[in-house]
């Protein structure tokens, strides 16, 4: 009996996870950090867009990302003139795992953030630090809790994401297969087999990403 | 000196990958061809995908890198023409349709006998896949379309409607017979006419406006040469249609 695939899926499906929580961790603490200090018009909106790719179907959100990163698509052209691929790619699995986890970690910014009473900021900037200086130093380090707690739920979302996954990064064994797309794939093909192993392996391995989340939470609390 | 360099540059560059999407039908065959070609030319590497024709062409034209496309029906080459253009397509493959049972009692003399009340669910793809739509044009023939439709399960594409019948999920479905051979827990119930079987035929196309890569002809060359039809044979596809080339 060999199950070296399964291993292989597992480490494929941690690297495309890993790197999506990276890409979505700038622009979601910066969405986060404006939707919490600032009370704008169209708040309500933005609020709405941000949560858009959880609440659409995630093979819509997938046929966009193809449409937007192909060949022919809007940015097609950037891949073409540096003759980087990212369709079918397992970068187009990490981009669409971080499309999908972004609200995850978005929301969790934004209520981090909400939480660092303002005056810290305020008492910051009354001693000479820069705007930025001020959110690096002061009000990053207060509000980590919720921020790494949002970036290990969005990390466990990009681990079973399939369905904007299969769409733009496609099934290719090796080399975009994750967890999620090996499974279904091997259904598809009759390997169950195969399906139950990778079922076991993505069980316990969402399973050890919560635990980690949930005891990252409870331990800041309790200190 | 200049020349060494050169040449090892130029060695460096056909050292390429090549990407190629195949009809879920001709995933065992396609990947053992994949691996003779690596075999003979150590200088590529082969990428594979499997899916449904049509989900993998509408990828292409989508803008997925692919490099060779084997496609289970000549009209999705149109779409691939009109939004990517084609530098090669050439006809590979053959195969046929037969109808397969879970149960192993069940006969079927004629395809009327798919509607009795012995056979309840039918696994057949959508007609945008090729087999659901080769499958359909067997049944408009038969005059039972409407009738088989009613109680058809569509499934993802051929491949996976072999599986449906073999895990008990439906009774009878409609598959290849390159398909049906792999079968362990079903039979061929009915093995269609070859006077009532619709044209099947395999196609290799390489999509692009520019020429053919080196490894992309080579691989055409393999797939269309002795050694890849030997392969396809062997997993029970028949050679091209005649003057299909």
């Amino acid at each position: 009996m060999n199950e070296s695939y399964v291993a292989e899926l597992v480490g494929l499906s941690l690297r495309v996870a890993a790197v999506a929580t990276a890409i979505s961790l700038p622009p979601a603490l910066a969405t986060g950090y404006l939707l919490a200090r600032h009370r704008f018009r169209g708040r309500a909106f933005v609020q709405a867009l941000v949560a858009l790719p959880m609440v659409m179907p995630p093979v819509a959100v997938g046929l966009l990302l193809l449409f937007l990163l192909g060949g022919n698509g809007p940015l097609g052209f950037l891949w073409r003139a540096t003759g980087i691929e990212v369709v079918f790619t397992w970068w187009a699995a990490a981009i669409a795992a971080a499309v999908v986890g972004f609200p995850l970690l978005a929301r969790a910014c934004e209520q981090a953030f909400a939480e660092v009473d303002v005056r810290y900021e305020q008492v910051a900037r009354s001693l000479g630090l820069s705007r930025l200086q001020a959110f690096r130093r002061v009000t990053l380090p207060l509000a980590r809790r919720g921020v790494v707690y949002g970036a290990l739920l969005a990390f466990t979302r990009g681990l079973g994401e399939f369905g904007a996954t299969a769409v733009v990064a496609g099934i290719l064994p090796g080399r975009t297969e994750t967890l999620a797309l090996g499974i279904w794939s091997r259904l598809q093909f009759g390997d169950d087999h195969a399906a139950l192993w990778l079922c076991a392996a993505s069980f316990g391995l969402a399973l050890a990403s919560l635990l980690v989340a949930e005891s990252w939470l409870a331990r800041r609390e309790g200190a | 000196m200049l020349a060494l360099l050169l040449g090892t540059r130029a060695v460096s560059l056909q050292a390429e990958t090549i990407r190629v999407a195949a009809a879920a039908s001709l995933r065992d065959a396609v990947t053992a061809i994949a691996r003779d070609f690596e075999e003979q030319h150590p200088e590529h590497r082969v990428e594979l995908a499997f899916g449904a024709s049509n989900t993998l062409a509408f990828q292409a034209v989508a803008g997925a890198p692919l490099d060779v496309l084997l496609l289970a029906h000549p009209d999705l080459e149109t779409r691939i023409r009109d939004a990517l253009g084609i530098q090669e397509s050439r006809a590979f493959a053959s195969n046929r349709l037969v109808v397969v049972t879970r149960d192993p009692d069940i006969a079927i003399e004629t395809p009327e006998q798919l509607l009795d009340p012995a056979i309840g669910r039918i696994a057949i793809p959508e007609t945008a896949v090729p087999v659901g739509r080769y499958a359909r044009e067997w049944l408009e023939a038969r005059g039972i379309a409407q009738a088989v439709a009613e109680r058809a399960v569509r499934t993802e594409h051929a491949r996976a409607t072999l599986v449906a019948v073999e895990q008990g999920h439906v009774d009878a479905a409609i598959v290849y017979a390159s398909d049906a051979r792999l079968a362990r827990r079903a039979h061929v119930a009915y093995a269609i006419p070859e006077a009532e079987q619709p044209p099947i035929s395999y196609r290799a196309v390489v999509p692009g406006r520019e020429p053919a890569s080196i490894a992309a002809r080579k691989w055409l060359e393999t797939l269309l040469g002795a050694e890849g039809q030997r392969r396809l044979t062997a997993a029970g596809f028949a050679p091209p249609p005649e003057g299909s080339r």
